[in-house]
């Protein structure tokens, strides 16, 4: 038996998943349900529900994410317990914020500067990446603790560029 | 009538592909340009010869003038083309590839100068009598004169502010009792928003779509157009759908609309391909918006529907060739769609989406063609156009063409980047679009908070640990039941780890 919680945006998913015989055993948030896979080649499954009725789903996962096709809609996923990124330098923490990119791209403006009182939603930094500019901002309020980019800068995905802590609610 | 044998693409993605399918049809030798970012593209893997032009940055490759004419030089090139994008509608460059001795694959550069400034052509194609949205950009009237102006559109009538954007100042009047309010509140907005109250009176386009037609010309003053594109569905000015034909045309229209953009190519004399934009409304009237010269992104639905291969039609005009087929052989077969695949985010604002795609799988069929710039492992840049590819289908009627493209896109796979597959699937299947009601207000009217599905079926999980367990590294023991176990010992765990004492 083995037990994983996967985490889709702000939705988790507790899953169980075990073996019976021939057959595989999930729960997902504690609805149960069997069936059998084929792995057909790399990254496409067959699976076969109870009823009989078939389903072709496409999987793959890199260091942190695990990418699902499922014929309409795309899912990705990430483990939860691996709160580690790809650079392994940024541990989540409550009431921390690390701003990070997605995806690779330069510095066009830095909004904010370390002290900076910053509101929920407030722009923090501008980073262009595929002929678009795109804006990262605050997750709550609270004060600039580091800025760790300038305009102008290569970044990599990932990688935190401005740091804001939560105000305690004692102010 | 010059032979061309070798031939530069000055692109990347899907059209440097396009291109060198077709050149390579043609026996024409093809040579790929690349940046930093690019080594691995796909363009390069397909193409004859190959040359470095630099870092990522655009202006330092793909936009350097300078160096492309030197690769094409030194590759012994006869012609260039420049897809779409990029370099293809500078007149710089189509003059400077001309001053090296060789051939551009597209219009002359004084058309492209010309078409490219929007006020000269502008008044010029008036001349020739071809329409523009009735207006007027005087500003400053007394209201009088305002109200004859109105009445010369003709209501509904849209005032504008001069300075305007962003929708400030703008006020939609339908009968001219309501016109002497709206032009004063119209005035207190623009002056509060811009600082300035000047206002101007256009015609009011009301349903409005985006219609255009594909056009050919030679150097010997032989014109074509190979009818309508209905390019509707556009999400901030960014095509996203394209099809052909529009549900909103007659046999006639077309046919106007036909000889209007090929008037347009006789007034400026074009040579190669180019597309005229117009405005269309619901009454029928339809309106010039600009010429675009280049190959469109959408070229390959009007392939689809008329059987002829518009890159090579560019390369025959560019070697010197008449036309290789005239008006009346021209037919509209069946229909076309297309859907532009990018990499971007539907769910969070359509962010730009690159990185590894860890594997594909493009759809194939009947009636299926897929314009790509991508294969299983390829990272996509951060640096260009999100494009990934194209995927274009025929059908025999917009029906049957409509559900073979959600077909496709159902089985078209993209992992390890995100992709607007499932916005596109969901448009495709809207109740508007079935019903051929596809205006340029489309996205804001229908799609403005789209969010996919949020449950997620079972079969998804069972998918997920189905992968995690055929790939897992974890020892696996069978207990006495001969139920199979993974074996979770913690000393697997401990990794740099040894006994000191």
């Amino acid at each position: 038996m083995k037990e994983t919680v996967y985490v889709l945006g702000k939705d988790e998913f507790k899953i169980i998943f075990d073996t019976d015989g021939d057959l595989r055993v999930i729960n997902v948030n504690g609805e149960e349900a069997k069936f059998k896979y084929r792995k057909v080649q790399n990254h496409v499954f067959l699976i076969e529900l109870d009823g009989g009725e078939k389903r072709t789903i496409y999987v793959a996962k890199d260091k942190e994410k695990i990418y699902v096709w499922a014929g309409k809609r795309g899912y990705i996923f990430e483990e939860k317990g691996e709160e580690y990124s790809a650079t392994g330098a940024v541990k989540k923490e409550e009431g921390v914020q690390y701003v990070t990119s997605p995806m690779p791209g330069k510095v066009v403006k830095v909004l904010v500067k370390p002290g900076d009182r910053v509101k929920e939603g407030q722009g923090l930094i501008i980073v262009e990446s595929m002929k678009m500019e795109n804006e990262f901002t605050a997750d709550f309020d609270g004060i600039v603790k580091e800025v760790r980019a300038k305009p102008g800068d290569q970044i990599d995905a990932d990688v935190p560029l401005v740091i804001v802590e939560a105000e305690s609610g004692e102010g | 009538m010059a032979k061309i044998k070798k031939v530069l693409v000055a692109n990347r993605g899907e059209i440097a592909v396009r291109i060198i399918r077709a050149l390579k049809e043609l026996g024409i030798v093809s040579v790929a340009v690349y940046s930093d970012a690019d080594r691995d593209a796909l363009h390069v893997i397909l193409a004859d010869e190959v040359e470095h032009i630099g870092p990522p940055e655009p202006l330092k490759s793909y936009l350097d003038i300078d160096k492309i004419i030197q690769v094409a030089k030194k590759h012994g090139v006869d012609a260039i083309h420049p897809g779409y994008g990029f370099l293809a509608e500078n007149p710089e460059f189509a003059q400077a590839v001309i001053d090296a001795g060789l051939i551009f694959i597209g219009p002359r550069p004084e058309t492209i100068r010309l078409l490219g400034n929007k006020v000269e052509s502008r008044q010029k194609l008036v001349d020739a009598g071809v329409p523009l949205i009735p207006g007027m950009l005087a500003t400053g009237l007394s209201m009088e004169e305002y109200k004859k102006e109105a009445e010369k559109i003709g209501y509904p009538v849209m005032i504008k502010a001069a300075a305007g954007g962003g929708g400030k100042g703008m006020r939609i009047v339908y009968s001219p009792d309501k016109l002497e309010s709206a032009i004063q509140a119209a005035q207190r907005e623009a002056k509060s928003a811009f600082g300035d109250e000047s206002v101007y009176i256009e015609k009011y386009i009301e349903n409005p779509r985006h219609i255009e037609i594909q056009i050919l010309g030679d150097k010997y003053g032989n014109y074509v157009h190979l009818f309508e594109r209905e390019c509707s569905i556009q999400r901030r000015h960014q095509k996203i759908i394209e099809e052909t034909p529009s549900t909103a045309l007659t046999y006639e229209k077309r046919m106007e609309m036909g000889e209007t953009a090929i008037r347009v190519a006789k007034t400026v004399g074009y040579e190669s391909a180019g597309t005229v934009e117009f405005l269309f409304d619901k009454y029928g009237n339809f309106y010039f918006l600009e010429v675009n010269t280049r190959i469109q992104v959408e070229h390959p639905i009007t392939e689809m529907v008329t059987c002829r291969d518009l890159v090579k039609e560019q390369i025959s005009i560019a070697e010197g060739n008449p036309l290789s087929f005239k008006q009346e052989e021209l037919k509209q077969h069946g229909h076309a769609i297309e859907c532009r695949i990018y990499a971007e985010d539907p769910e969070k604002d359509f962010m730009p989406s690159p990185g590894k795609i860890i594997f594909v799988s493009e759809p194939s069929g009947p009636g299926i063609r897929v314009d790509t710039g991508i294969y299983s492992g390829f990272e996509v840049p951060p640096y260009y156009d999100p494009i990934l590819s194209k995927l274009i289908v025929w059908g025999r009627d917009r029906e049957e063409a409509r559900k073979r493209m959600i077909e496709a896109l159902k089985n078209y796979v993209v992992l390890g980047i995100k992709t607007n597959i499932p916005y596109l699937i969901d448009i495709l299947e809207h109740p508007e679009f079935v019903n051929g009601n596809t205006f340029t207000t489309f996205i804001p009217d229908h799609m403005k908070n789209w969010k996919p599905e949020k449950d997620v079926p079972l079969e998804v999980f069972m998918a997920v640990e189905a992968f995690q367990e055929s790939t897992s590294t974890t020892p696996v023991s069978v207990s006495a039941d001969g139920r199979k176990r993974r074996v979770f010992d913690p000393w697997l765990t401990v990794g740099n780890w040894r006994i000191v004492k």
